[in-house]
């Protein structure tokens, strides 16, 4: 660390180099914390979890039991030992509002906390106002609403994607209050929907038909491609399996903090890696992925590291990789039932997951111990540390941006 | 709400980038430096370099080539800045040029063609067909160079014409090779290795692998020698032997490395011309270095030519005032490594010495101009003044002594003694009339110009006139009280003649001004007090007539005056030194000064017309006087009780930087400590801990604070405590003494990565973080929550560019210096990696919506370099109320000149940008650019403003 510091002072390392290297570390040391605690609310699993990103102050959750909890992420008991306080929640008592069954999606309005927007098996999406807990807007579907998503970059639309049992994928307007348009193409449900980070009209999505789509929605004929796992290299497919992503379901969509990639997770067991631009598989061998889940899963990936990781729920646990190494890294194990999402926190490389056994987990980085106990940790650490984090023995900086 | 004005003091001083080549004309060989975010443009002559051009861009420059249509016979520089502007925002790596093709490449888009690896460094090769780049780059299995083919249609890459795997483990640069060998070198740590598809040479010199070599140039443009710098600030030459081949085609042969010398660490190095390199550092001063033919006694072929001063990395700094007068002295833990030095930095005026010599006894200093041949050598010039001054000397020690030596005509002189006033032709040393008082008494005082003689003798003044070849008498009166001091110094057009004689009195320590020759009282001025006014002068500044007068404790008085008239008024007082002051007019520049001569020697000067009053670097001058000869142009003989020296003022406001080496070492993670109430504050991982001494002189932990997650930095003002986290921004903790324990007052819950902190008040703190901005928090006290109280509210955001290392609560300048008349209130330095020094000070609202006002208009004026606007500028996208000033725009405006400001501000044509600026409004910015003038030459600084 000193010598980061040294470098950063005397000008000698881009001043990124050291908070990359100390996220890089601090996700590498995440573990369930007695320091941190969240409020259980949910009376049944837990569906999904978004973090805003505007102050990163406040996480909404969804659960099966159709209810939604606002949380509050900020320390402000003066001592380093908290709970994440419940702020409000959007229960059965309160709110004759609330979701029916179990809300699958939540999702804050990525540029002002004062709207999100939540969709559920009881087939509709509702816009929620923030200070007064109502919705602004409720969207009716036919079948089951499985997923949606909001740009986050995109200024000049606000269109949310909505994946559900109909294979075709909407589009609602959000200035309108209408739905303006569908997407066809998938044969099965869509259980994942993911806009790039990086392009304002590039929509990713998945479905039950083991195929991955990349949309343009300026366009109004078809997909841009198909993810294709084989890479075109028809003689290790039969000719069903032509232009698939997975060997099973495709339940899972992630981009990239750059939006060069896109992961994708299928009940095939498998995770892949895929260049968003080109469509072509990377190749990056994961192993064995766990994935049970019969509606969609949600996993998230670290930013600001180098290397990158991905945190993917597997069975009770959070399995994290190296992004591009495809290495697994470790297991976070504190669940007592299947971990169902998991929502990383980029400014303090925190992992929130939420699981079948209605807890949300706050994976904390370890501190860096004051005095003797420094030395052993870091002698005991240092070993895998360096191993896996090039960050802390290269000389090179890392230049993904 | 608070509101800050940030100014630089001193620009940066670290080089990150530089060139050569013909840019301001197809003649002129131009270096181009690049300092973060400034371009300095210098033309390389005979006698060394030239400045040209000095721009500022609104953006950091990463990358910086030369690019030169075949047919420009002039590029501008707004041209060369708009690209490399863009390319710094951008792009991270590439900037390259093929021919008359710039392209520019960027890490990010290689990265996509070469996934699950990293660029390290990529250049254009010469001699293809199609553009080619050749680059570096690092997968899981090593390092590995490949070569790319760029499209220009599709504007892709395609594959190139050759590729080596696994090249060296640190294989760091590419280097590409002109015709006729073509291909590239590849520098490594341990090995140097030439490819070019069909030919591959490695070799492995052991000098190279003590260090790391960082930067290269190209010295022939066949690309037969190149230079090398290492980490060490070592040079090194690359040489490629050649060899014909019997068909014609000419190969590399072999590859040689020879060791020139050492220089400064390099950042970068450009070959000039006839073996002169430039040595651009970041680490500590930059050089112009010459390479010779043959060694040194040490070995070395190099030889420093100039230096350049570079205070970059600025680590650590503190003001500190040694001489215990109000005047800050600031020092900075300057350079890494080898370069690594301790250097204060002060404001004021510089003496450079050029000759002294002991001389103990000297009781003044007389201006002798012979009118024999000037075209001495300045040996000769020098001991014919010191001779004279000896003889004036000694003489006196037998006769009597000369107050004052005044040349009249060409070959007549006065000379006045205690006893009499004497004509003396200058050649021939004859007398050819003498005064004396009638009673025979001494002369105490006296005052004469080229053509009056004014004297006095006990409470009588007598006044003489100077005629061909006589003294006469015309007047003399009695005052009230024994006169202390006289001048007639003949101001505005009376061209030699005064009309007005002005003195300082004992016993009712006044001043008067009389009118000549009847001696008739114009005007009394009481100067109040007990000490006797010692000397008194009337002076031109800028067109506006002064009369100073400076009294025995150092104080100086000084008044506007009117030469008709004789009437005094806007008096002022300020305090120069604790020693009786002799005032003395000189030229410098062709602007007049006075020189106050103290134990604390003080330059005063006008500028703007406010009297600014500089520090000499010098310990004490009794006696001063101009000197202006063949030897000595415009140079100025300074004389204490021991020793005369002659030296040259430097350009007014100049820093000074003495330098000198220091080393300390630190066990532990121990990242900040302070002194706290008598009690040792520390910051140790994530704790802030208390150490309180025991009566056994051991440390012991009195209390600690956990919450944290790493505390870098640490600040205190009474019982309150700042912390800098190495993320989580600023917190404010509350020391309870009676408790012994820490409080938690409030925190800054922005995820910032913090580089520096500091207490500008009771409820305001200044930080710094990683992306190169300054916020400023405030405490809010009047909440009426508890969690509003817990938040500290970022109420100022100011992106400056640098990377800020370290806060320090001070000036540079005088803090008593009479009644300031600057709005602002408090004052922080800030140092930076790149060797910049600036200054943070508070504004009240008004003054703050004025300047952003300005700041706006000027926005619409001044067009910027490389066409980058301004407002993309700050990486802050909130712009909250309340936040700190842009001082470039204002440092632009200044730069206008007076003319610029008028006709681009004030003029008619231009109404819709029109600032209408009340003179009250002029006054201010006048002083603020006082303030900012200071501190962009760091050592000018605060030029008391009056």
């Amino acid at each position: 660390m000193l010598s980061f510091l040294y470098a950063r002072q005397s000008g000698l390392d881009d001043p990124v180099r050291l908070r990359r290297a100390e996220s890089t570390r601090r996700v590498l040391s995440l573990e369930l914390n007695h320091n941190r605690d969240v409020d259980r609310i949910h009376g049944n699993g837990i569906n999904t979890l978004d973090i805003e990103v505007i102050d990163g102050r406040y996480m909404l959750s969804g659960g099966s039991d159709g209810i939604i909890v606002i949380y509050d992420l900020e320390n402000n008991s003066k001592k380093p030992q908290y709970t994440c306080k419940a702020i409000c929640t959007v229960g059965r008592s309160v709110c004759r509002h609330v979701h029916k069954f179990s809300v699958e999606t939540v999702q804050w309005y990525p540029h002002d906390t004062g709207m999100f927007v939540s969709s559920s098996s009881d087939k509709t999406m509702k816009v929620w106002d923030t200070e007064t807990l109502k919705p602004a807007e409720e969207f009716q579907f036919d079948g089951n609403v499985y997923c949606h998503h909001m740009s986050p970059v995109a200024r000049k639309h606000s269109l949310v994607a909505v994946g559900t049992k109909d294979p075709k994928v909407q589009l609602c307007d959000l200035k309108s209050g209408s739905r303006i348009h569908i997407l066809q193409g998938h044969r099965g449900e869509i259980l994942s929907v993911r806009w790039s980070p990086r392009y304002d009209h590039i929509l990713a999505t998945a479905s039950t038909d083991i195929r991955v789509r990349i949309w343009d929605v300026r366009r109004a004929s078809g997909s841009l491609f198909t993810l294709d796992q084989h890479n075109g290299d028809k003689s290790k497919a039969s000719s069903e399996a032509v232009n698939t992503a997975h060997n099973g379901r495709v339940n899972g969509l992630c981009f990239t903090a750059d939006g060069l990639h896109l992961l994708t997770t299928g009940t095939d067991d498998r995770m892949r890696l895929w260049n968003s631009g080109t469509g072509e598989n990377t190749l990056v061998n994961y192993g064995k992925v766990v994935n049970e889940s019969c509606k969609g899963l949600k996993f998230t990936v670290s930013r600001g590291c180098s290397p990158e990781f991905v945190f993917v729920p597997c069975g009770s646990s959070v399995a994290v990789y190296g992004l591009h190494s495809g290495e697994l890294i470790t297991m976070l194990r504190g669940h007592y039932n299947n971990v169902d999402c998991c929502e990383f926190h980029p400014d303090y490389q925190e992992l929130y997951s939420g699981g079948k056994d209605c807890n949300i987990l706050a994976w904390v980085p370890v501190l860096r111990q004051p005095g003797i106990e420094d030395d052993e940790t870091n002698s005991k650490r240092g070993g895998t540390q360096a191993a896996i984090n090039p960050a802390f023995e290269d000389a090179w900086s890392s230049d993904v941006d | 709400m608070s509101y800050n004005y940030v100014v630089t003091a001193q620009k940066p001083t670290a080089v990150n980038a530089c060139v050569t080549g013909h840019f301001t004309s197809a003649e002129d060989l131009n270096l181009l430096i690049a300092k973060n975010t400034r371009l300095e443009i210098y033309v390389v002559t005979a006698e060394g370099l030239r400045p040209v051009k000095e721009v500022g861009l609104y953006g950091k420059i990463a990358v910086m080539e030369l690019f030169r249509p075949k047919v420009c016979v002039r590029t501008h520089p707004e041209e060369l800045s708009l690209k490399q502007a863009s390319s710094v925002r951008k792009y991270r790596l590439g900037l390259t040029r093929v021919g008359d093709l710039l392209l520019i490449t960027g890490a990010a888009l290689l990265t996509r063609c070469a996934l699950n690896s990293q660029v390290i460094d990529v250049q254009f090769l010469y001699g293809c067909q199609a553009p080619t780049v050749c680059f570096i780059y690092q997968d899981p299995q090593g390092r590995h160079v490949k070569t790319y083919e760029v499209s220009l249609r599709e504007k892709e890459f395609n594959k190139g014409p050759w590729k080596q795997e696994n090249v060296e483990a640190e294989a760091s640069m590419v280097i590409p090779v002109p015709e006729p060998f073509g291909g590239a070198i590849i520098i490594g740590q341990e090995s140097i290795t030439y490819h070019n598809g069909d030919k591959y040479l490695a070799i492995a010199p052991p000098t190279i692998k003590q260090s790391t070599i960082v930067c290269h140039n190209r010295v022939d443009p066949n690309g037969s020698r190149y230079l090398l710098g290492d980490m060490e600030g070592r040079l090194f030459m690359l040489l490629l032997e050649k060899e014909e081949l019997m068909d014609g085609a000419v190969v590399l042969k072999d590859l040689h490395v020879e060791l020139l010398g050492e220089t400064s660490i390099a950042e970068c190095l450009t070959y000039l011309d006839n073996g002169v390199v430039f040595v651009g550092s970041r680490l500590g001063d930059s050089q112009l270095v010459k390479l010779n033919v043959d060694s040194n006694d040490q070995g070395s072929y190099v030889a420093v030519m100039e230096t350049f001063t570079n205070l970059g990395p600025i680590v650590d700094m503190c003001v500190v005032d040694l001489e215990r007068q109000g005047q800050g002295q600031l020092v900075t833990c300057s350079g890494a490594f080898k370069e690594g030095s301790l250097r204060i930095i002060r404001n004021g005026i510089g003496i450079h010495e050029h000759a002294s010599i002991d001389l103990p006894g000297i009781k003044g200093a007389v201006k002798c101009s012979s009118s024999s041949s000037r075209s001495t050598a300045s040996v000769l010039e020098l001991s014919r003044l010191v001779k004279h001054t000896a003889v004036s000397f000694t003489t006196h020690t037998h006769t009597t002594e000369p107050y004052c030596t005044v040349v009249v005509f060409t070959c007549v002189c006065v000379q006045i003694t205690s006893v009499s006033v004497r004509l003396v032709t200058q050649d021939s040393k004859a007398l050819v009339s003498e005064w004396k008082e009638p009673q025979g008494k001494n002369i105490s005082v006296a005052s004469c110009n080229s053509t009056q003689v004014v004297l006095a003798v006990g409470r009588v003044l007598y006044y003489l006139q100077i005629l061909t070849g006589e003294l006469k008498q015309i007047s003399s009166t009695e005052m009230e009280h024994e006169v202390a001091c006289l001048d007639i110094t003949p101001l505005g057009e009376s061209a030699g003649e005064s009309s007005i004689c002005a003195v300082g009195l004992w016993t009712d320590i006044s001043a008067r001004l009389l009118k000549l020759p009847c001696f008739s009282p114009l005007h009394k001025e009481m100067l109040g007090g007990e000490i006797i006014p010692r000397s008194i002068l009337m002076t031109t500044f800028e067109g506006s007539h002064y009369l100073l007068c400076a009294l025995g404790d150092g104080a100086l008085f000084y008044f506007g005056l009117d030469i008709q008239t004789g009437v005094l008024s806007e008096r002022k007082k300020v305090t120069l030194g604790t020693q009786p002051t002799v005032l003395r007019t000189f030229r410098s520049l062709s602007t007049s000064n006075v020189f106050a001569c103290s134990d604390r020697p003080t330059v005063i000067y006008s500028s703007n017309h406010k009297l600014v009053f500089s520090n000499v670097n010098l310990k004490e001058v009794n006696y001063m006087c101009p000197l202006n000869s063949e030897g000595y142009p415009d140079s100025l003989a300074l004389a204490n009780n021991s020793t005369l020296t002659i030296g040259t003022i430097d350009e007014i406001q100049k820093l000074h930087i003495r330098t000198t080496v220091a080393e300390k070492e630190v066990k532990g993670a121990v990242y900040s400590m302070v002194e706290f109430n008598g009690k040792l504050l520390a910051s140790i991982n994530s704790t802030v801990r208390l150490y309180e001494w025991t009566a056994e002189k051991e440390l012991r932990t009195e209390c600690n604070h956990y919450n944290n997650i790493m505390a870098l930095y640490l600040k205190t003002k009474g019982d309150f405590i700042l912390v800098g986290d190495l993320m989580r921004s600023v917190l404010l903790l509350a020391y309870k003494p009676m408790e012994g324990s820490f409080e938690e007052i409030a925190r800054d819950f922005n995820p910032n990565w913090m580089s520096a902190v500091e207490i500008l008040d009771d409820d305001n703190f200044l930080g710094a973080e990683n992306a190169f901005n300054l916020f400023v928090c405030q405490k809010d006290s009047a909440a009426t929550t508890d969690e509003e109280r817990q938040h500290l509210q970022e109420v100022g955001l100011f992106h400056l560019g640098e990377f800020v290392n370290v806060f320090s609560h001070g000036s540079l300048v005088l803090q008593n210096l009479g009644e300031s008349s600057t709005p602002t209130q408090g004052s922080v330095l800030f140092g930076t990696v790149n060797g910049m020094i600036g200054l943070v000070t508070s504004l009240s609202e008004s003054w703050y919506s004025l300047l952003l006002d300005l700041q706006n208009r000027l926005n619409k004026v001044i067009k910027s370099v490389g066409k980058i606007e301004h407002s993309l500028y700050p990486s802050f996208s909130l712009m909250r109320s309340g936040s700190s000033l842009k001082i470039k725009l204002i440092h632009s405006f200044l730069t206008l000149g007076s003319e610029g400001r008028q006709s681009k501000l004030f003029f008619p044509s231009l109404a819709p940008h029109c600032v209408l600026l009340s003179s009250e409004h002029l006054y201010l910015l006048v002083s603020l650019s006082l303030k900012h003038y200071i501190c962009k030459s760091v050592g000018g600084a605060k030029p008391a403003v009056m």
